[in-house]
């Protein structure tokens, strides 16, 4: 598969000539992001994500280390035409209305008046912001201004998508509208690095995830791999004591949920035994799941175990 | 294009800040009330009037460049509005370019406004006589004076025939004046891709008193009884500094001295001189802002 980014050992510390104190924001980073996929770019704050989206954008530069976004050392101007970047709380030229502002960023892709006109148009209705488009940005609401953002991020039709928090500041149905453009564009196999707090969008939409702490990458894999947990849920009914003596020498726990129903927990190794047991003894298997963490654990999980 | 579209944006940015506004209206506003207020006693030399509104455009002309020198980069990295711009197809060198075409028409236009309007003034003052009198009626009405109609159209005709020599007389400062300001606003927006805002302020305002100066150290160079230390400390500042003080050489309160006998080809010299140290000013610019963290 071809990589959309590839990041090599990209390192950026800050230091400010003022005072004598560095921070090590991103450390040593090596990912890469295959073209077509959804990659969730997930950390705490100040773990160091923005920081990693403005060096492959070019807007700051690597203290060491490189990356390639689309084929291109990272900041080429060509390859800004097939790229987007919606910034985390984005700011606009509050004077304009909200035509304007997008007419202005249509133009910086080289598109004339009447074109940018259209374009603006057209985005502006998809963002749900038809009715305000003659409005100036200073009387906006925050997430009005978010949609704002995403339009102009849409403007060039990109093929790689930097996101950084979209659904900040947005109402629920919106929120969920942006859930849906994400998967649109999936579609459509365009790129998304998608940098997000919101774990069950991430679980929702993304291919692969990655979890970074204080600059450093600590989880990293597809959902699948990441949230697989050791174990398997049996639920059955009608079990007899034998058998169910049988299933707690094999299971981590068995619950019995109420007079004729028992859950039990068992390793993924066990589940064919445990499966056996109750079929054998004539009980009545309700359900066999494998059981999954969820993102929310394994970030909560993995930052703990970095602090420690 | 990009440019363009950059300093379009900037200049309707300009002309839509309420204090800029504000600032041009009462400045040009200030331009005739000054003459009505009997600012000038009633003949007064023509010279300090011409020198007055050159002041007066100069000072406000120069507030204008420095503070959009100063702040049209600064501010776009601290409101993060750059974020947007430079992660589009948008180099460096064009997003600076565009502000500083942008600031440059904002200035034109400031400039002009009060230069209209102290051509207007000067016209009225120059050429007003006879419409005043003709006015005498309605001015000061027991003045057994009768209104005629004629009397007031040949006034009215007498000014509008006045506007053009009063133009030639004031244009050449004006112009001046302008390119003078286009070096301020090169030489604050350079300075503002690496200095903060207030070190920024001083350190052109100084560097503008100190080129106002060019004269002065133009006689210290040709001088002949001069030590060498001196000559080379008046060398660097003469052609290190832009050159300010040859644009106020139309003033002719700062400069009573100075002759210019061909005017057309002194102005030329100096518009051409100012366009080469905005190139310059503009390509340092460019070097810094190239590698500069937004
Ligand atoms: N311009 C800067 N100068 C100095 N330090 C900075 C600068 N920008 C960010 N940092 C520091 O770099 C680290 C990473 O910041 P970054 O903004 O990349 O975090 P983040 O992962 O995006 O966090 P959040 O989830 O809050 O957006 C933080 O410790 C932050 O304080
Ligand atoms: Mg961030």
């Amino acid at each position: 598969m071809a990589e959309a980014i590839k990041i090599r050992n990209l390192t950026k510390v800050y230091s400010n000539f003022l005072s004598k104190d560095k921070v090590l924001a991103v450390d040593s980073l090596n990912l890469d992001i295959h073209e077509g996929e959804i990659f969730g770019f997930l950390g705490p704050n100040g773990a160091g994500k923005t920081t990693t989206i403005k060096m492959l954008l070019g807007l700051i530069f690597p203290t060491s280390g490189e990356a390639e976004v689309l084929g291109k050392p990272a900041g080429d101007i060509e390859t800004k035409r097939r790229l987007s970047y919606l910034p985390e709380s984005p700011y606009f030229y509050e004077y304009m209305t909200g035509t304007e502002a997008l007419e202005f960023y249509a133009r910086l892709f080289g598109m004339g008046g009447a074109q940018a006109r259209k374009k603006a148009d057209e985005l502006l209705t998809q963002v749900g912001l038809g009715g305000a488009k003659k409005k100036s940005l200073r009387e906006y609401s925050k997430g009005m201004l978010q949609r704002i953002g995403i339009a102009q991020a849409l403007v060039n039709d990109p093929s790689l998508l930097f996101l950084d928090e979209p659904t900040s500041g947005l109402d629920p149905i919106a929120h969920m509208d942006i859930r849906d453009l994400i998967l649109q564009l999936r579609e459509q196999g365009k790129t998304v690095f998608l940098s997000s707090h919101q774990l069950t969008d991430v679980e929702m939409v993304c291919d692969r995830v990655s979890i970074m702490v204080a600059g450093k990458l600590l989880k990293m894999g597809s959902l699948d791999e990441l949230l697989k947990a050791g174990a398997t849920e049996v639920v059955a009914r009608k079990i007899g004591k034998e058998a169910l003596r049988k299933l707690r020498s094999i299971s981590h726990q068995v619950d019995e949920a109420d007079k004729d129903k028992i859950v039990c927990l068992t390793p993924n190794e066990a589940s064919q035994q445990a499966v056996c047991v109750i079929v054998e003894s004539r009980g009545e298997i309700i359900s066999v799941t494998p059981q999954r963490n969820t993102l929310e654990e394994l970030f909560i999980r993995t930052v703990r175990e970095a602090e420690e | 294009m990009t440019i363009l579209t950059i300093a379009r944006t900037t200049f309707g940015e300009a002309i839509r800040r309420k204090v800029l506004v504000t600032f041009l209206a009462v400045t040009v506003a200030l331009i005739p009330i000054s003459l009505m207020f009997g600012f000038f006693s009633y003949r007064q030399e023509l010279t300090t009037i011409k020198s007055f509104y050159f002041g007066m455009i100069g000072i406000a002309g120069l507030l204008i460049a420095l503070i959009m020198g100063i702040q049209l980069v600064p501010i776009e990295i601290e409101r993060r509005t750059i974020y947007t711009i430079h992660s589009k197809p948008v180099n460096r060198y064009e997003f600076l370019l565009g502000k500083f075409l942008g600031a440059l028409s904002t200035l034109l236009l400031s400039i002009a406004l009060m230069g209209v309007a102290a051509i207007i003034a000067v016209t009225m003052k120059t050429y007003g006589d006879e419409l005043s009198r003709a006015l005498i009626p309605i001015t000061e009405p027991f003045s057994n004076q009768k209104l005629h109609i004629s009397e007031i159209g040949r006034g009215i005709a007498a000014i509008f025939a006045g506007l053009v020599p009063t133009f030639r007389q004031l244009a050449p400062g004006v112009v001046l004046i302008y390119f003078q300001l286009t070096m301020v606003v090169g030489l604050a927006m350079f300075f503002s891709t690496c200095l903060g805002a207030w070190v920024n302020f001083f350190t052109t305002s100084a560097l503008y008193c100190v080129g106002s100066l060019s004269q002065v150290t133009d006689s210290l160079i040709r001088g002949e009884n001069k030590s060498l230390l001196t000559k080379g400390f008046a060398y660097i500042i003469h052609y290190l500094v832009p050159q300010f003080g040859n644009f106020h050489v139309l003033n002719p309160i700062l400069q009573p001295h100075n002759v210019v006998r061909d005017l057309d080809k002194y102005i030329a010299q100096n518009v051409v001189y100012a366009m080469l140290v905005c190139v310059m000013l503009m390509a340092f610019g460019i070097w810094i802002f190239e590698k500069k963290e937004v």
